[in-house]
């Protein structure tokens, strides 16, 4: 079961780092970066758009493999900084 | 300070040729023709803003024996800005190494009102451009003098890519191979260029200059090595990607600069090449690699690929530069569709 935060973010994967397919089988568990989905400039862009959407700043030390490795730590992540905007959503 | 331009968008119609294309009565302007191949030589590459009809465009190019040299062309009605700012996207060019060159004053201007970072050029002025310092790099490459092949073979790499269900099976298609190796003589050009050309992929914007650069290869080094990673695939040859400045003492390995063309991008190639001189720490029985990061406000993406790939900040330099270290047992995930020679 994938949380509204999650499809958000396998939403901008999709339409930014997999154009022309359909991937729909894009888990919240996978690793980004041994899948080829991500690689050190798609993560920032990735960033950007995190940023943006769910109006927090990311600081760079918490660039790290706990957090941003797959779609679900990034959510987590996403939660644990933003709690009011993603219980909206 | 005149930056140097890396790619030169030009108009079609009375700038490339005289005449107006969807006129007829075109004839060929030699002197520009000159000028744009030999730019080419240097490495410089070339595209096109045009309001025109695409296909007689493209044929009248292919005509007057032009089509090659240009990549990512833009023959269309739009605002010649935004076309620039495509092409930059495409070609993966900042602005300011960008320069535009055109016949009608309107279009230079509106250009230089929207994009300031951009270089505009009067056709007029266009036939002395090889003898402008922004166009000369002062030395040339066997990777300079192949960047439009590598971006023609580029081309062909993303339309394979779209045959692929997913990312990974297209990158293990690609077949690619990773030398990392000790710079060579032959080398020293490439290596300067890497550390002058990058600068998003660029973890300390160390330059050494060609001396210190000669006193670097593999005999003459002491504490110092040079490495560089020379990237083949399926598609052709890639030529030297990335180069790194390890320095090595008693006390410790430290990645003192790492740097890749962002022409690789997207392949995972800066992971397989940290982690080979991570496994060369190793190799010589170092417990730690050290690597080194200064913020130049450009290159974060370094920062987080060592972050990314398990180095944590362990101290700072007197100039603010930031160590980070990795212990040795832990070794990053390389991705596995490269292979590491």
């Amino acid at each position: 079961m994938k949380s509204e935060v999650e499809e958000i973010l396998i939403g901008f994967l999709q339409k930014n780092c997999l154009p022309q397919k359909n991937e729909s089988d894009l888990r919240p568990e996978d690793n980004l970066f041994t899948s080829g989905i991500l690689d050190s400039a798609g993560l920032l862009h990735f960033v950007g758009f995190i940023e943006l959407e769910f109006k927090i700043e990311i600081p760079d030390e918490d660039l790290i493999p706990e957090k941003f490795t797959s779609i679900s730590s990034i959510a987590d992540y996403i939660r644990s900084r933003s709690p009011e905007r993603a219980a909206v959503i | 300070m005149s930056l140097l331009r890396k790619c030169v968008v030009w108009d079609l119609d009375n700038t490339v040729w005289n005449g107006v294309c969807l006129e007829g009565r075109v004839t060929e302007r030699r002197e520009i023709k000159e000028v744009i191949s030999r730019l080419d030589q240097r490495g410089i590459l070339h595209s096109i803003a045009s309001r025109n009809e695409r296909e007689p465009a493209l044929r009248l190019l292919h005509e007057q024996g032009l089509e090659d040299f240009f990549v990512a062309p833009q023959i269309n009605w739009l605002p010649k800005s935004s076309n620039i700012v495509t092409i930059s996207e495409q070609l993966n060019i900042a602005l300011d190494a960008i320069a535009f060159v055109d016949d009608e004053a309107f279009e230079l201007e509106q250009v230089g009102f929207m994009l300031p970072d951009v270089m505009t050029i009067s056709a007029d002025q266009a036939c002395q451009l090889a003898e402008n310092p922004a166009f000369d790099p002062g030395y040339s490459t066997r990777e300079s003098r192949s960047r439009r092949y590598f971006y023609q073979t580029e081309n062909r790499r993303k339309a394979a890519e779209k045959k692929f269900l997913t990312r990974e099976d297209f990158l293990l298609s690609c077949r690619m191979k990773l030398t990392v190796r000790p710079m060579q003589e032959e080398d020293i050009n490439r290596v300067s260029e890497l550390m002058t050309r990058t600068h998003q992929l660029n973890t300390t914007g160390l330059i050494l200059d060609r001396q210190k650069l000669v006193d670097l290869t593999p005999n003459r080094a002491k504490d110092q090595m040079i490495f560089v990673a020379e990237l083949d695939d399926k598609f052709g040859w890639n030529g030297i990607v990335g180069s790194a400045v390890v320095r090595v003492t008693p006390e410790h390995y430290r990645i003192i600069f790492f740097a890749l063309s962002c022409r690789v991008l997207g392949r995972g190639i800066e992971r397989a090449f940290l982690h080979e001189l991570i496994q060369q720490a190793r190799e010589s029985g170092f417990d730690e690699t050290e690597a080194l990061f200064k913020n130049t406000g450009r290159n974060r993406m370094m920062r987080a690929l060592y972050q990314m790939s398990g180095f944590v900040p362990s101290g700072h330099l007197a100039d603010d530069t930031m160590i980070f270290s990795l212990k040795n047992h832990y070794i990053p995930v390389i991705p596995k569709w490269v292979e590491l020679q």
